[in-house]
């Protein structure tokens, strides 16, 4: 089924335009990869959804009843702000700025999310004192707070390290079937590793079913040719120039 | 007995109130560091404060609506111009300044002992400042305990509570403006130059024992009472302007508070 559609979307950042004529849409479960160059407009597109930047032109379309979580690429929050994580994880409740309290419950939900992602050790610490990968833990945790449908994920595992990326991908799959994800990542690995269907923005967009992208795809979107090269386990995309370049030092 | 006097139990009352302020609005103003600003705000409140000499009314009045107006001007500054919102604040707080000594210069006649605007005279407050000092204070403890969620939140995280559905831009438009109100209803305990420091020591030094902001609220309250109660008794007993003693006071319990808790931390390590 059918939860979100974007039709022709136009966006700009002040004059300038980021995105043009972007068409896709996410059915219920399905995990979407966006990928694409640095400045290509894949956070726009994304903030766009969550309607914290408004669009010039086109559609985007939320089914009735569906609720979106967003976890944004870069802290945006106040790290030096008086407040636990488990403070944090709390205000991501749906009933937060509602109601004074919290709904019941939700310290409950909180604390069983908290577990869940390894936080349990700092749930009483000031979010200035965690580090990289664990403040992106916790605002993973603040979006499932609002049992979202559709989770909003731009380059949500920046900080955390190969494995823990990738477990962290898989327990959201595994968890909540039923919640739609659009992944926005740099890390081909865990793209082509968990998603249904796969976004290639750069000022257009173009969408592909499947996890996999030919050499050919990855040369239109980066406008370059690219290859995926192992570093140990670690995939790692290359410029086609810089690969021969070390295979003429070898 | 000096609580007999009328003028010393105003002084009291003053204290209590001032601390409410401190201690809820002071604790906003330094975690989001908006330090300059409120000092700023203060200074440039002075025009306000001549204008109200030359056109003969309560000089509080034109003080509230020159603040109001510069915090709403750095506020829309800082949506716009975010780098150049320092700048146009210190345009601001030399234009307040120097418009008004020119007022004050205009008005016919001796011109009048702006002291009490400048360093404060806690023991000089008359009613209607009491009234007035009361009225801000009771007024932050409802505006922020009603929602205080929800001001965690979008002190914390604007783009969050954005998605949230909270109206973010009317939320700061309301704290910006406490800031005004704030500075205002402190001037005449400590006045103009020295109101930054009383709405940002005690908070700084409640820092060094809270990491929640409800409690640093609640203990630079407290540390605003003791400050503001022994630098005014202070300055009663040795004979010195009251505005000043209280922030020595004020400054040397921050100090006192700090070495304690470094030394205290040296010592554990030590063991």
């Amino acid at each position: 089924m059918k939860i979100l559609e974007v039709r022709n979307l136009d966006v700009y950042r002040g004059d300038k335009k980021i995105l043009e004529d972007v068409s896709f849409s996410l059915k219920r479960g399905e995990v979407l990869g966006v990928l694409g160059p640095n400045g290509g407009g894949k956070s726009t597109l994304v903030q766009t959804i969550a309607r914290l930047i408004p669009f010039a032109k086109g559609v985007v379309w939320i089914r009735k009843g569906e609720r979106l979580g967003y976890v944004p690429q870069f802290a945006t929050f106040d790290s030096e702000f008086p407040i636990t994580v488990e403070e944090v994880v709390l205000s991501g409740s749906a009933y937060y700025s509602k109601r004074k309290r919290v709904a019941t419950g939700d310290d409950r939900k909180a604390k069983d999310l908290i577990k869940q992602f390894q936080l349990s050790e700092v749930a009483d610490h000031s979010i200035a004192a965690l580090s990289g990968g664990q403040s992106q833990r916790v605002l993973i945790c603040r979006a499932l707070m609002g049992d979202p449908t559709i989770l909003l994920m731009d380059e949500p595992t920046a900080s955390i390290d190969f494995q823990t990326k990738d477990q962290i991908i898989r327990q959201l799959r595994d968890k909540k079937p039923e919640m739609a994800i659009i992944l926005v990542s740099h890390d081909l690995n865990v793209v082509n590793q968990t998603v249904d269907s796969i976004l290639c923005v750069n000022f257009y967009a173009d969408f592909h079913p499947g996890n996999q992208l030919e050499s050919e795809n990855l040369k239109k979107v980066y406008g370059c040719p690219i290859e995926v090269i192992l570093h140990g386990e670690i995939p790692h995309r290359v410029l086609e120039t810089h690969h021969k370049k070390g295979e003429d030092e070898s | 007995m000096i609580f007999s006097y009328q003028f010393v139990q105003r002084a009291l009352i003053a204290t209590f109130f001032a601390g409410i302020i401190s201690g809820v609005l002071g604790t906003l103003i330094t975690e989001k560091k908006k330090i300059m600003m409120t000092s700023g705000v203060a200074h440039a409140s002075f025009g306000g404060i001549g204008l109200g000499y030359l056109l003969g009314i309560d000089p509080i009045v034109p003080a509230l609506g020159v603040a109001g107006l510069v915090v709403m001007i750095i506020k829309r500054m800082e949506e716009k111009l975010s780098s150049h919102s320092d700048t146009v604040m210190g345009m601001l707080w030399a234009l307040g300044m120097a418009l008004g000594m020119i007022f004050v210069g205009m008005r016919p006649g001796y011109p009048p002992d702006m002291t009490s605007y400048l360093f404060g005279d806690i023991l000089t407050i008359s009613g209607r400042d009491l009234f007035f000092m009361i009225f801000v204070s009771l007024s932050f403890l409802l505006i922020y305990s009603l929602r205080f969620e929800q001001w965690k939140l979008i002190l914390f995280d604007e783009e969050h509570a954005k998605l949230q559905g909270l109206s973010v831009d009317r939320y700061k438009s309301v704290f910006y403006l406490s800031i005004a109100v704030a500075v205002i209803a402190m001037i005449k305990v400590v006045g103009i130059i020295l109101t930054l420091a009383i709405l940002t020591t005690p908070p700084m030094t409640a820092k060094l024992f809270t990491k929640r902001l409800l409690p640093r609220m609640l203990v630079a309250t407290i540390f605003a009472w003791l400050t503001i109660f022994s630098g005014f008794f202070l300055s009663f007993l040795i004979d010195v302007p009251s505005g000043a003693m209280i922030i020595c006071v004020s400054v040397l319990v921050y100090f006192a508070m700090a070495s304690g808790k470094k030394m205290k931390k040296a010592l554990a390590f030590r063991q």
